[in-house]
């Protein structure tokens, strides 16, 4: 194991100036600071979505909308990738519908880069996407979801890409799939792919549905669900779709978010499935290739009353601080988004109502979902992207509006948000049609930035004002044995005394059809600070690791030693 | 349905009424006129032949000696003989203050009475007979036959099985007994009280009021075999077809019950009821699109009648087109504005249909038609809620708990939405609620739902044995209903017994299969659902 501040260009620089004692820290927003400040248009983020929205209110315009952030050309900044959706029958765009791939210019913004890079103009209605380096060449790569197919495109290592999804083998075809996650299920060290499918879809003859003779989107239950896919990477750059195999096949449902983390600490990475109108999985790894759903007994496949909720989003983090991950999991006005514990065994205990998620979310159709320490106080907090469906739901309710904003809860440490929303700055009190939501920190100031679609609109870049107040540490992890991007490893900071008191995953997908940045980042405003830190790191092949005497307010690049258990 | 037709009597009360023509003593109490007039009106009556001249001529003889009982008694008779009965009963009961003791006399006026529904005071009178006369057989017929129609089953057996010879010769009575036997659960002996009946087909009335006897106790397959024994021979060949076809779609025979009905559209004979029965045969045939053109032509036959369009609105609703159903109900409230059960069929679609707003118009419109209806003052409240007004909704179950304050449903409404939404903070809130559902559960001992909130606010309060009791003592009101097993599995797992729940979590996922498969737009009503080809005229 080699541990070394990242010397990987700018961002190396960049933290070197931040070094702690430089911030104060008390650490915290002055009163009055606007904690995210919208910078899409201030840097150069021209691109808009389309989703082909028309009078046959196809369902699928209104549930797409990815962004992943990624660092595609190694230069140390994250760059920023949009999914754009397409056009349909009866809803034709003036121009061609293009996705989107930013490149990040550090301090001078962001450039169009979508040829450049070679992003092709791919025969599908996008979704989502899922950022990783999925041959371990050390180059970020790009799996774009959508209908009738996805697509795989390849980082050449010179900043462009290409289409290798037929040689690779999970093109996916005849599918409407949305998120997806890369994780190693096997812990052979190649990353596999597992993708949400939503249901089947017909263009030529969907179900349609109306208000007083005005078209809407029909209920998800008029579309029938499909099961996932999982793909099986062979570690020569193709893949072989073991859905079967793993026992997934008969899971139909409405699949729309994916993340994927070890959630009972046997080491083999489980799978959480955010569905529509249909029951939540919980794929437990049983690590001889197949999965085995315990959703009911954990009780996050249902609401409470037994009622499958409208899942879109979902992620993972250890929310209490005991050690093990926690959800959240996005859902329909009325439903609440829900928030559950995981105290290690089932069932898990959902804290929606007592932790004010209910309150906060009511209102609220929720898409992406990110735990975030956004002000580096050591608690995770939470953003959701929110936006109706209905543009007439005015017309049928007086608490539920079609626009919707953005809202940020902050942990109070002790088991409740508090809505951030009013003061977490302009952007939150814009109610949109937002939907895909990563996180990742664009500036490399150790605190966590947003970008959010919103549907056929810009989108939003959030940058963070507060968080590089307080302490921090990042990590950027590099698997050896393990998968490169070190996908499922799980982080422990230990304290003076060597216990733990941190823990974060890299997880596999998470959110709404996006994909945030892979680093790990923990803020350490909340706890005792030492001039140096120490971690374990568990990775994901089963090695474990111990660093010490990093130091805080910086990025380190962490190998993984070549040792195994 | 009209699958019933009146009981016919007049051929009791004449037995009855003749039998005493010959108990009155014809003398003369008066003028020789007067007698003259009473004898020839007692020869017409006797004979039966021209009865309107009969009547006049002892009109005339009441009029000459008005405090004779016999001319009276005997002008009563021949008014009911001629169904008068309401004047019959005043000429039989001057005839008997006159002479109290008449027991024929009374045994007419209590005649009279049941003929005209006066059950109770006809009861009371011919009770009066058989205290002075235990044994009296036509007074125990006819007053089995008035104690049946009172009700009192158990009271009209005695006296019938008293009687049984006479019960035999008069097939009104027999109905009678059969009736009260299939009304106290003995279906056996009521079909064999029936059976009798055919042995004399030459009846054809009396068949079909035993068939329909036989429908009314939901004794579908009496019924059908003496509606079709007189297939050949009753007058109202429309309405007989029409009841067998209703017996047929009783006992599920769908398509026989089809044909039946298409023989009388066939012949020119179909009313609204025919439409609308052949619609249901052809909905369980699960041929809903010539269903839907029966409930249609049903509207056409009379548009007036509301039940014709909540007929083809809840055929719609079977086939989930509900905006379709929706559209239906619009239609008949053009038709039909103050229906207070169209209005609230439209806010039921509203609701599924997730317009809420709409819904609480219609719940608000149903509720100024009938104040006095707390289910309907309850949707109201509840539509409210759901449409995002829970103050209003507050205030209508507020209002609703102080007017109906033996409606446990509002109670339970009331304590879902406290603990839903609060109000006074959650511990008090909590509080309030358990004993809203408390007083909910000592009102109504078989409501469920009370139970059920009972038990997930005690889940939630961490007492997981008395959730337990209240899920259970809920799942055994309602079996069906699947989110009562997940939260008792729920509680089960959180008292460690892990068997229990597993055999709950089984149950639930079986109820829910079952419920998904019965509504699969279960989960999505707060959206839409698909509009139907046959809104948009069969095509899209």
């Amino acid at each position: 194991m080699t541990s070394s501040a990242h010397a990987a260009g700018a961002a190396l620089r960049f933290c070197s100036l931040a070094l702690i004692g430089c911030r104060s820290l008390a650490g915290a927003e002055a009163p009055g600071q606007e904690v995210f400040t919208d910078i899409a248009s201030s840097a150069g983020i021209e691109w808009r979505h389309f989703s082909g929205e028309s009078e046959d209110r196809l369902l699928i315009e209104t549930t797409c909308g990815g962004v992943g952030f990624l660092d595609f050309d190694n230069d140390g900044y994250l760059d920023i990738f949009f999914v754009n959706g397409g056009e349909t029958p009866n809803g034709r765009s003036g121009r061609p519908v293009r996705h989107g791939l930013y490149r990040n210019l550090g301090r001078n913004g962001f450039e169009n880069v979508t040829d450049q890079a070679g992003i092709p103009d791919l025969d599908l209605f996008g979704m989502g996407v899922a950022v990783a380096d999925f041959d371990n060449d050390g180059f970020a790569d790009l799996y774009i979801t959508g209908h009738p197919r996805n697509a795989l495109l390849k980082n050449d290592g010179k900043a462009r890409f290409l289409d290798v999804t037929d040689q690779a083998g999970v093109g996916n075809l005849g599918e409407w799939s949305a998120s997806a996650a890369w994780f190693d299920f096997n812990r052979d060290g190649f990353l596999d792919l597992f993708v949400t499918n939503y249901a089947t879809l017909s263009t030529h003859d969907p179900p349609r549905c109306e208000y007083s003779g005005e078209a809407v989107y029909c209920a998800q239950t008029a579309y029938q669900g499909r099961p996932p896919t999982l793909y099986r990477g062979n570690g020569d750059g193709t893949f072989a779709d073991v859905t079967e195999r793993a026992g997934l096949r008969q899971l139909k449902g409405r699949a729309l978010g994916v993340v994927t983390v070890d959630i009972d600490e046997d080491g083999w990475p489980d799978v959480f499935v955010a569905r529509d109108a249909s029951p939540n999985l919980l794929l437990m790894n049983r690590g001889n290739g197949t999965f085995e759903d315990r959703a009911l007994e954990a009780e996050v496949a249902y609401s409470p009353d037994g009622i499958a909720r409208a899942g879109m989003g979902v992620d993972a983090g250890d929310l209490n601080g005991d050690g093990t991950p926690d959800f959240v999991v996005t859902n329909f006005d009325t439903e609440f988004h829900a928030l559950y514990y995981n105290s290690g065994s089932f069932p898990f205990e959902e804290v929606t109502r007592r932790s004010g998620l209910g309150l906060h979310s009511r209102p609220y159709v929720g898409w992406g979902t990110s735990f975030l320490d956004y002000d580096n106080d050591g608690d995770l907090d939470l953003i959701t992207a929110n936006g109706h469906l209905n543009h007439l739901i005015e017309r049928t309710r007086h608490d539920v509006t079609f626009e919707q904003p953005l809202i940020l809860l902050e942990s109070d440490a002790k088991g409740a948000f508090l809505n951030r929303s009013d003061t977490a700055g302009p952007a939150f009190r814009a109610p949109s049609l937002h939907r895909g939501l990563a996180v990742g920190d664009i500036d490399n100031d150790g605190d966590p930035d947003v970008a959010v679609m919103r549907l056929n609109s810009q989108p939003v870049v959030l940058r963070n004002n507060v968080g590089e107040a307080r302490p921090w540490l990042g990590l950027v992890l590099e698997g050896t044995s393990s998968n490169r991007d070190a996908i499922g490893a799980k982080v422990r900071l230990l304290g003076p005394d060597q216990l733990q008191t941190a823990v974060r995953w890299v997880k596999g997908g998470s959110s709404f059809l996006s994909s945030s940045d892979k680093r790990v980042l923990i803020g350490l405003g909340g706890k005792a600070v030492s001039d140096t830190l120490s971690l374990e790191i568990e990775w994901p092949g089963g090695a474990k690791d111990q660093v010490s005497g990093l130091v805080p307010n910086r990025y380190h690049d962490v190998r993984e030693s070549r040792m195994t258990e | 349905m009209t699958h019933c037709k009146r009981f016919e009597t007049q051929q009791l009360l004449a037995l009855v009424v003749l039998l005493c023509f010959g108990l009155v003593p014809v003398r003369a109490q008066s003028k020789p006129d007067a007698e003259r007039y009473a004898r020839e009106g007692f020869r017409l009556a006797q004979e039966g032949r021209d009865l309107p001249r009969a009547e006049a001529e002892l009109r005339e003889a009441v009029r000459l000696a008005p405090n004779n009982v016999a001319y009276l008694s005997a002008l009563g008779g021949v008014l009911a003989v001629q169904e008068k009965f309401a004047e019959a009963g005043r000429h039989f009961g001057q005839a008997l203050r006159l002479q109290p003791d008449n027991l024929s006399i009374r045994r007419n006026l209590a005649a009279a009475q049941w003929q005209q529904g006066l059950l109770r005071a006809a009861g009371a009178n011919l009770d009066g007979i058989l205290l002075a006369d235990p044994l009296d057989q036509p007074t125990i017929l006819l007053l089995g036959i008035v104690t049946t129609e009172l009700g009192q089953c158990s009271k009209a057996l005695e006296l019938l099985e008293s009687a049984m010879p006479l019960v035999h010769q008069r097939p009104e009575a027999a109905l009678a007994l059969a009736r009260c036997y299939y009304q106290t659960g003995n279906h056996a002996r009521g079909q064999e009280a029936l059976e009798r009946l055919l042995s004399e087909p030459n009846r054809p009335d009396n068949l079909f009021q035993g068939a329909a006897a036989a429908a009314q106790a939901e004794d579908f397959e009496t019924a059908l075999r003496l509606f079709s024994a007189i297939r050949s021979r009753y007058d109202d060949r429309s309405t007989l077809l029409y009841n067998i076809a209703y017996c047929l779609y009783r006992t599920s025979r769908f398509r026989a019950a089809r044909a039946t009905l298409s023989e009388l559209v066939g012949e020119g004979q179909a009313g609204s009821d025919v439409h609308s029965l052949l619609g249901w045969s052809y909905q369980q045939e699960g041929r809903s699109e010539e269903a839907f053109q029966a409930f249609q032509k049903a509207i056409e036959a009379d548009p007036r009648n509301e039940s014709n369009y909540l007929d083809l609105a809840t055929a719609l609703m079977d086939e989930k087109r509900n905006p379709a159903a929706l559209s239906v109900v619009q239609q008949a409230l053009r038709s039909v504005p103050a229906s207070k059960i169209l209005l609230e069929m439209r806010g039921l679609l509203e609701t599924t249909l997730g317009h809420y707003i709409d819904a609480v118009k219609s719940y608000s419109e149903a509720s100024r038609l009938e104040p006095n209806d707390p289910e309907t003052h309850l949707s109201l409240a509840v539509s409210q809620s759901a449409a995002g007004d829970s103050g209003g909704s507050f205030e209508t179950l507020q209002t609703g708990i102080e007017r109906f304050p033996k409606h446990a449903p509002h109670l339970v409404e009331y304590g879902r939405l406290l603990l839903a939404h609060g109000a006074d903070g959650e511990v008090a809130d909590r509080e309030r609620g358990a004993s809203l559902f408390q007083k909910a559960i000592a009102l109504d001992s078989n409501s469920a739902e009370a139970r059920y909130e009972a038990g997930k606010l005690a889940l939630e309060q961490g007492d997981y044995e008395q959730a337990i009791h209240y899920l259970n003592a809920a799942a055994e009101l309602t079996p069906r209903r699947s989110g009562i097993q997940h939260v008792l599995a729920r509680a089960y797992a959180r008292l460690g017994k892990l068997e229990e729940a597993a055999a709950a979590r089984k149950r639930f996922q079986s109820l829910k299969r079952e419920e998904d498969a019965a509504n699969p737009r279960h989960y999505g009503e707060h959206r839409t659902i698909p509009i139907s080809p046959f809104a948009q005229g069969g095509g899209r």
